[in-house]
């Protein structure tokens, strides 16, 4: 069951979470062209997310543009200079805007932030090879692939699971989870060519179990 | 092995027009044989996708659990963590069985301090765990119940503050030993392979050797400065030694805080025994509730009783144990500021938990009440109230 702060007089906007009154309004900066910018703290603080939260467009407009910045810090940080880079910002603002008016405690914004980008960067793991399962179109095998049922060299998908080494079985999951090589590599704290060798291995063992 | 091989074998890094060109170069190189091995390679990773996937069917729970897991529960919404909670005996046993999800886990770990430190850089300072921020479960439970929401196993929390002579400074400075270090103002948990949790503050230092297929982690560590241990139970007993002192648990809670020549051991739950490293001839044995201290080359003192919340203050923690409600709202109040009534029918009931002391009033509040199923009521301008559930009635 959903949990929402109840304050006193129903009031979103009492207590703690107001602004300051210097902080209301607009105020055109010296060249008369719009608002001054307001300190990014104040920007992302609970009392902006309440109001945006409320549907004051203004606010949730700063709200993002405070956000922004630190997405692209992040992901870049993440997963480096990469084109995904802006769909994984634009995707996570998205998802604040489309969640902003369930956020429960608003002074935890920051914490909102960080799982909309959390879910986006595991759905970009997830969506990485998941296009590239089949090398050929399962309907429509290769010419020389041997046919499994009539050759008699199938081999047990259990049995094929079983001849990978703990190592190896680890890589791999982490494969099909959506990591690329070199990410596996930090993960499992090796170079990416052993990750490499690893996943060789393992196929070599698979094609010796196959030949037995 | 050939590198037309190396192609089917990495398939899944090719581009669309490199995989496309997979089937003339198998006709250029291969035969029946090498193709019946690349189709049973293509089977075997389906295979390995499909049981991976029955253990993490859902990415987003996974990520709660693991902003649980590396102690931001604060952070994750009223139903989020009451998922997380149910499922943990799912976790716990998904992590057992796989390696790799708890690679996963850990590196979700990195991903939030990443963003926590994206976030400084771009707005300013953020209470944030440090590097690895993997300490157990900080949880609530009545203490006639056994913790249903603990994730690894029988955590006490130990405070061992160590000083050592033979710890060695920065990290893996000698290839069999692994040393990991706190900020001197900021705090850093480790997870060891036996599922111990340890929490360094302020400068602590913690080393032990590292573990290897033939020779796994032993439970023995050495610690300077001050730590929190979340000490697994097992069959083997774990060991802590600083300069002065040795400490051995069996799946224990309690604070060490320690120098050169001095060390305080306060117990919060389990048992452990003191004794000075000059003089191993008369241990102590701490209960629950009870502090010693070694100085020197004396022997460890009497134990004397302590109250374990403020004995334990420099973890950055609220640790009660067996704590009376009205006692627990005496020290939220004496720490935020705020008044907390406690309705006649749940002051004497006895509450376990250790709490973040950055987290909110309101969520601590929350927590306690859901373990004693009751509710909070009021704000924390008025005032809060903990009073028995009602049917129907507004709660926060």
């Amino acid at each position: 069951m959903e949990r929402r702060l109840q304050y006193p007089s129903g009031d979103p906007d009492i207590g703690r979470y107001r602004l300051p009154e210097s902080a209301l309004g607009v105020e055109k900066n010296e060249k008369g062209t719009g608002l001054d910018p307001m300190p990014a703290a104040v920007e992302l603080s609970a009392d902006f997310v309440i109001r945006a939260r409320a549907g004051d467009r203004s606010c949730e407009e700063r709200l993002l543009a405070r956000l922004r910045p630190i997405l692209h810090t992040y992901f870049i940080k993440r997963i480096g200079l990469r084109p995904e880079v802006e769909d994984l910002i634009q995707n996570t603002l998205l998802r604040v805007h489309n969640g902003l008016k369930d956020i429960e405690y608003p002074e935890r914004f920051m914490g909102f932030a960080m799982k909309a980008a959390l879910y986006e960067l595991h759905d970009l793991y997830r969506g990485r090879y998941s296009g590239r399962e089949s090398l050929y179109d399962p309907a429509e095998p290769p010419e020389h692939a041997t046919d499994p049922t009539t050759s008699g060299n199938a081999i047990d998908a259990e049995r094929a699971l079983s001849v990978l080494s703990p190592r190896a079985r680890q890589i791999l999951e982490l494969r099909e989870y959506g990591y690329r090589y070199k990410e596996i590599a930090d993960m499992v704290d090796t170079s990416e060519a052993a990750v490499k060798m690893q996943v060789k291995r393992a196929f070599e063992r698979m094609r010796r179990l196959l030949v037995a | 092995m050939s590198d037309w091989i190396d192609q089917f074998i990495f398939f899944d890094e090719l581009g669309e027009e490199s995989r496309s060109g997979l089937d003339s170069i198998l006709k250029q190189h291969g035969d029946a044989a090498v193709s019946a091995a690349f189709e049973e390679w293509k089977h075997l990773r389906s295979g390995l996708r499909s049981e991976f996937a029955t253990r993490i069917p859902d990415r987003h729970s996974l990520i709660h659990f693991a902003m649980w897991r590396h102690g931001n529960a604060s952070l994750l919404t009223v139903e989020e963590l009451n998922s997380v909670e149910a499922m943990l005996p799912d976790f716990e046993e998904a992590l057992d069985r796989s390696e790799a999800l708890r690679a996963i886990v850990e590196r979700i770990g990195d991903e939030q301090l990443d963003f926590l430190e994206a976030w400084r850089l771009h707005v300013g300072d953020v209470e944030a765990p440090s590097r690895p921020p993997s300490l157990g479960p900080l949880y609530s439970r009545r203490s006639s119940q056994r913790a249903s929401n603990f994730v690894w196993r029988a955590a006490a929390v130990f405070l061992i503050a160590i000083s050592t002579a033979a710890l060695y400074k920065g990290l893996g400075v000698e290839s069999e030993m692994i040393v990991v270090g706190s900020p001197a103002d900021g705090l850093r948990q480790v997870v060891l392979d036996d599922g111990t949790m340890i929490r360094l503050v302020g400068g602590a230092e913690l080393s032990y050797r590292r573990p290897s297929a033939e020779e796994p982690f032993d439970r023995n560590v050495s610690l300077t400065g001050r730590a929190l241990f979340v000490v697994t139970s097992g069959s083997q007993r774990f060991v802590v030694e600083t300069p002065a002192a040795v400490t051995t648990v069996w799946g224990t809670t309690f604070g060490l805080d320690s120098d050169e020549s001095f060390t305080e051991v306060v117990l919060a739950e389990g048992r452990v025994s003191v004794v000075s490293r000059r003089d191993s001839q008369h241990p102590v044995v701490l209960e629950p509730g009870e502090m010693t201290r070694v100085v020197g080359a004396r022997e460890p003192t009497t134990p004397v009783r302590v109250n374990i919340t403020d004995a334990l203050s420099y973890t950055r923690l609220f640790v009660f144990r067996n704590e009376k409600t009205f006692m627990i709202a005496n020290k939220l109040t004496e720490h935020f500021g705020v008044s907390i009534r406690v309705h006649s029918a749940l002051a004497d009931e006895t509450v376990t938990g250790t709490f973040e002391r950055n987290w909110s009033l309101g969520y601590i509040l929350q927590t306690v009440a859901r373990t004693l199923d009751a509710e909070v009521k009021g704000s924390e301008s008025d005032g809060y109230e903990l009073a028995p559930r009602e049917t129907g009635g507004r709660t926060m």
